[in-house]
């Protein structure tokens, strides 16, 4: 709806131009440029019919009209294209950093506007939201955790006594799922954490599919213990491998596979996410990606009941928030086949501190 | 830990209005082999001139070596450093081996060329990949595999990142093509990484570490090596199985065109058979006979020794006679085979023409050209301007007109060449109407690409000889060992 508002403004603004200072300042621009054309052009005139020696003289104001016509190329036409299509894309949604960072405002009145903006946006209060979110995604209902866990130790205790081991086994893997989930919920996890809370899932889930679901972790690195001491958000893998499992495997007949892989770079850490479940259609893939791509927190709001891939959007967000634009998750789904959630994240090797450090706002 | 080369962040690309790019991503590691496959050509020019300049799009962000050199705020325009290896050459014809490797090269200071050292420098870098090229020769001369080798030595020499090689197997044979794979896995473990787009999954599984399989400007999958299987990418192709056409007359000692012990300069002592409505393939390993075969059957080379025959006749005493039966579908035939100044009938005409007496009234013939065709051709038959249609129309106005004026055999050269999966899949369907109407094809390629989906009969040629002969039968075990 934003973006219809958006193109019925730019036609309304489009049949009354004058309003804008941009196009008054244009008009006596491009005004300025032609009547010193004209005027180059009548000295020229003058100076041939009188044949004097100081025509050479024009050579220099030719070259002074031709490299203000550069300047005006170069120091006016190019920023303002490139600050105008940032301003665009922030109103369409694709970027808030760019926008932010804008490279040639208007005018230092416009930079103040925008860091009042900035201030106002508030990526504090949207952090809160999107982790509550999370919080919820993970929990699914409003149980009390002390009385969950303590619930937990008293089913594995029971079981133990009663020499029934899975349950026992099952009961503790559910404890240490749910403690993970809502304990300690503000800091960064390492990679074995969070692959340790996913084998602890994949566990509990197995009771339900047993051998329906395998599940496979693949660090494709030399130096494996120093990957999995890397950070990221707490809850980032849980929701994608929720989705595969849920959204991917359970409506497949037969066997599926759930493939975690992980990659690092100098700079980056890419986790593959992958399953080969029945895949997305496409035009839900293109709203999906549509979403990933266009930063919008109105699903927190939202009581929409699809909500396959607000776990996603929100992992995708939080990323984005706490990293900068350039990271994020990338979907790649084919109906039939399975989907591939690809998730890029900066190589971080820190304990301490490491969300205000990396935050970009 | 992998170091990456290139990254492609979420691009979208807009040229005049068209999405070119959609929400492209797509990571290459150092000394990776990252394959391509496209399932159409909608965005591949666009991403090969992305990864090669830093133009403007619309949105995301490119990294080179994890160092952002173009987003949607602002583009450069600089290049990167990559080097693209394609059909066209980019080598400077008329300019030796060496001048193109060293002396056309951004790195090259020096004011005196010294042959003698640059053919040493040459010689080094050769010397490890067991190939010979003389330095000296023009790069005129050479056969197109030596100046994918020259192209490959150039883009080493200018210290290229990334090198991206477009549809290679589609103008160098298949004995070339393994070698060319050994040169680029060479490379590899010298850190260089390749891009390596191409058209078949089978080519791409040979040689590649990871596959992105693009449509319509978008990654739809990136395959790993573990998934490099049939049945994976059966998913994302079309269903090329056809009806198979029997032979239309009983195996003949003569059949429709017979070569007896045919030498040329390139050629030698090839002896076949080929029966009416047959289709037959033949791969030339090395790309060195077609051409000859092509001469020919033309009349425009004589055999140095054997005889041909068609319809049990002797082909060189009759030949102009019997050219009129013989048709050829060119090479990339929708640009050189169409009249783009004649309308779409009238370049359906055009061989019929040939078959038809002076007092014909071509309106009237026409007409009913119309009515047979057009529930094969559709609307488009009524084009008057055919540069705006799109190429399946244009596949199917090459493939009818040959199909109106029914020769007896038809020669297709290199049918599948430059062709998306759709195009390659109604070239099936195209040739298969041809063999409706009992209509011999003969199928010339370098390589196998689909061409295995339409043949009764493949005849691999190596050196100029006829080696092997597989029927149809035989082609599943071809397709995993070719």
């Amino acid at each position: 709806m934003n973006i219809e508002n958006f193109m019925l403004r730019m036609e309304n603004r489009a049949m009354n131009k004058n309003k804008y200072l941009f196009y008054r300042a244009f008009y006596i621009i491009v005004a300025l440029i032609v009547l010193s054309a004209y005027l180059l052009i009548f000295l020229t005139v003058i100076y041939c019919n009188s044949q004097s020696i100081y025509f050479l003289l024009l050579i220099v104001p030719y070259f002074a009209y031709l490299g203000t016509l550069y300047l005006f190329y170069r120091w006016l036409f190019i920023p303002y294209k490139e600050t105008s299509k940032i301003m665009q894309l922030f109103v369409k949604g694709y970027t808030v950093q760019g926008m932010f960072e804008l490279q040639y405002p208007f005018s230092p009145e416009m930079e103040d506007v925008i860091n009042k903006v900035k201030a106002i946006y508030n990526t504090q209060e949207v952090m809160k939201a999107t982790k509550k979110q999370a919080q919820y995604l993970a929990l699914q209902n409003q149980i009390n955790p002390h009385f969950l866990y303590n619930s937990l130790e008293g089913i594995r205790g029971e079981a133990i006594l009663a020499g029934l081991d899975s349950i026992a086994e099952m009961a503790e893997a559910l404890g240490k799922f749910f403690r993970y989930a809502i304990s300690n919920y503000n800091n960064l996890v390492t990679l074995e954490d969070e692959l340790s809370n996913i084998e602890d899932y994949y566990y509990i889930q197995q009771y339900r599919f047993g051998e329906r679901l395998s599940l496979s972790i693949e660090i494709d690195s030399e130096n494996k213990d120093e990957v999995l001491k890397y950070q990221l958000p707490k809850l980032t893998l849980q929701p994608i491998v929720e989705n595969a499992i849920f959204h991917g495997i359970e409506k497949k007949m037969g066997k599926g596979h759930v493939r975690i892989k992980v990659e690092t770079t100098p700079k980056r850490l890419i986790i593959t996410v992958s399953d080969d479940g029945i895949g997305m259609k496409e035009e839900r893939l293109m709203e999906l990606n549509e979403k990933l791509n266009v930063q919008s927190f109105e699903y927190v709001k939202s009581d929409d009941e699809k909500k396959a891939g607000i776990a996603m959007i929100n992992v995708n967000n939080r990323i984005k928030l706490l990293f900068g634009e350039q990271y994020g998750i990338n979907i790649f789904s084919t109906e039939n086949v399975g989907t591939d959630v690809e998730i890029t994240l900066p190589r971080i090797f820190r304990t301490e501190g490491a969300i205000d450090e990396t935050r970009n706002f | 830990m992998k170091q990456e080369i290139f990254r492609l962040e979420r691009v979208t690309q807009i040229i005049d209005g068209v999405t070119v790019l959609d929400n492209f991503s797509m990571h290459i590691f150092k000394g990776e082999i990252m394959g391509l496959l496209c399932l159409n050509d909608h965005g591949k020019e666009a991403l090969i001139k992305l990864f090669c300049q830093n133009v403007p799009i619309h949105y995301g962000h490119v990294y080179l070596e994890e160092n952002m050199v173009n987003n949607y705020e602002h583009s450069s325009m600089s290049y990167n450093p990559v080097a693209v290896i394609e059909r066209q050459s980019r080598l400077v014809e008329n300019l030796t081996v060496v001048d193109n490797i060293f002396v056309i090269s951004k790195g090259f200071k020096g004011y005196l060329i010294n042959s003698n050292f640059l053919n040493a420098k040459l010689k080094l870098l050769t010397k490890d990949l067991n190939i010979s090229i003389d330095g000296n020769e023009l790069v005129f001369n050479l056969s197109p595999f030596e100046k994918c080798v020259v192209e490959i030595l150039k883009a080493i020499v200018a210290k290229v990142k990334l090198i991206v090689i477009r549809d290679i197997s589609n103008f160098i044979s298949t004995a070339d093509l393994k070698k060319i794979h050994k040169i680029i896995r060479y490379y590899t473990k010298q850190g260089i990484s390749f891009l390596y787009i191409c058209n078949h999954h089978e080519e791409a599984f040979k040689i590649c570490d990871r596959i992105s399989i693009m449509k319509n400007g978008k990654v739809i999958k990136v395959l790993n090596k573990s998934e490099f299987r049939d049945e994976v990418i059966a998913s994302f192709s079309l269903d090329f199985s056809h009806i198979d056409f029997p032979l239309v007359s009983r195996e003949s000692e003569n059949g429709i065109l017979k070569f007896q012990n045919i030498s040329t300069d390139n050629i030698k002592n090839l002896s076949f058979t080929i029966q009416k409505g047959e289709c037959v393939v033949f791969l030339d390993m090395n790309n060195t006979v077609l051409t000859d075969f092509i001469e020919l059957i033309n009349g425009e080379i004589k055999p140095l020794s054997g005889q041909i025959f068609f319809k049990g006749v002797n082909y060189t005493k009759t030949l102009k006679h019997l050219k009129n039966n013989i048709c050829f579908i060119q090479e990339n035939p929708i640009q050189s085979m169409l009249f783009k100044e004649m309308s779409y009938i009238d370049n359906l005409c055009f061989l019929a023409n040939k078959k038809l007496s002076f007092w014909c009234p071509m309106k009237n013939i026409q007409k009913s050209v119309i009515q047979e065709y057009e529930k094969l051709i559709g609307e488009d038959i009524y084009a008057s301007d055919i540069k705006n249609l799109t190429p399946k129309s244009l596949y199917n106005l090459v493939y009818y007109r040959v199909h109106l004026y029914k020769p007896d055999i038809v020669i297709l050269i290199q049918p599948f060449s430059d062709a998306d999966m759709y195009h390659r899949h109604h070239l099936v369907q195209l040739i298969d109407q041809l063999r409706k109407k009992h209509i011999t094809v003969i199928i010339l390629a370098v390589s196998i690409s689909d061409c295995l989906v339409v043949a009764n009969r493949l005849m691999v040629i190596e050196q100029g000889r006829l080696q092997k002969q597989y029927s149809s039968e035989k082609f599943s075990y071809l397709r995993a060992n070719l």
